[in-house]
């Protein structure tokens, strides 16, 4: 589970590149835009848990059954997830590597997915079939 | 007298002068300005006298010296394997990065919470009764007080990296401020919310 050490070698060796570029790039833009998006999703949550909290089936149906707050609500629920892994990946990145790693980070994506697919699929129920 | 006991206090004698060397050395350092670099890997600093066993952050004022190490033979000091967080000073800007962090790692978790009550809302009646009951309960309660904390502070922190990365707000004090306000903004606005949609409704 220990990374590769890097060396005086690899260093001094200019064509030494440490993880993907491109991906890295990709990585922090996506976490900075779906981060921004999460404020409205923040929103939302706060607006839904303040006018539902506590409230029976047929009020939660009427309000998140509404496709004007249900489809963003799942919309948003999948940026969310997305901005899940790809933070945690940043935690697992700092105390693993190798096949500890690639193990963590498999639990990661699983755990977001179901987050996510709970999440989407219990809005849809609510959304297209009451 | 014992050739031992000669080259000992030989010895001693030659070390005097420069254990007062230190000694001014060590209240050089302690008058310096607040400036003064702190800090470095928490053991062993060579000061041009020798190295020497000193301690970072005691004095708030550049390193402090142990006051026995220059009488003493040179006492070393095994190095911490990694620099990590009890070796640097603490600075609010540290502290808002991995508050950062943990509230991001509280919200993942925290997320499983909402998704709990949407799949129960969609399941029924009883199910959503049930989960209404654990969330309303006093644990549900602080946690979910907790949990609206650690999401606006995530906000906001994620909102301070946004303005970082137009490479503003970045100069010594600006960053300060920017993170008081973080954790002020953060206190603030989870009170608000409380307030205005749980005690005041």
């Amino acid at each position: 589970m220990r990374e590769t050490p890097i060396t005086k070698t690899i260093i001094a060796d200019p064509r030494s590149h440490y993880g993907n570029g491109p991906a890295s790039t990709r990585h922090f833009i996506t976490q900075r835009v779906t981060g921004l998006v999460n404020v409205v999703f923040l929103g939302l949550l706060l607006f839904l848990v303040v006018r539902l909290a506590g409230q029976d089936r047929t009020d939660l149906v009427a309000v998140i059954g509404n496709m004007v707050v249900g489809l963003p609500l799942m919309v948003l629920i999948a940026i969310v997830a997305v901005h899940m892994r790809n933070g945690m990946r940043d935690t697992l990145e700092d105390y693993f590597a190798g096949r500890m790693y690639r193990l963590v980070m498999g639990l990661n994506t699983f755990f977001c997915l179901v987050v996510a697919l709970a999440g989407i699929g219990a809005v849809a129920k609510i959304v297209f079939w009451g | 007298m014992t050739p031992g006991v000669r080259k000992a206090r030989e010895h001693s004698a030659r070390s005097k002068p420069q254990s007062e060397q230190v000694v001014r050395y060590a209240n050089k350092v302690r008058n310096a300005p607040k400036v003064a670099v702190r800090g470095g890997f928490g053991a062993l600093i060579s000061d041009g006298l020798g190295v020497r066993n000193l301690e970072p952050f005691q004095t708030g004022r550049g390193f402090h010296v142990v006051p026995e190490a220059p009488d003493r033979p040179m006492s070393v000091r095994a190095r911490p394997t990694s620099p990590h967080l009890q070796i640097y000073r603490w600075t609010i800007t540290m502290a808002m990065s991995i508050l950062h962090r943990a509230t991001g790692i509280a919200n993942y978790a925290g997320m499983a919470l909402f998704a709990i009550w949407l799949v129960a809302a969609a399941m029924g009646q009883e199910a959503l009764t049930a989960v209404n009951f654990i969330y309303g309960s006093w644990l549900g309660q602080v946690a979910l007080f907790g949990f609206t904390w650690s999401l606006v502070h995530h906000m906001l922190g994620g909102l301070r990296h946004w303005v970082w990365d137009f490479a503003v707000m970045m100069e010594p004090g600006q960053r300060e401020a920017l993170a008081w306000a973080t954790l002020a903004g953060s206190v603030i606005l989870t009170l608000l919310i409380w307030t205005v949609f749980v005690w005041a409704a």
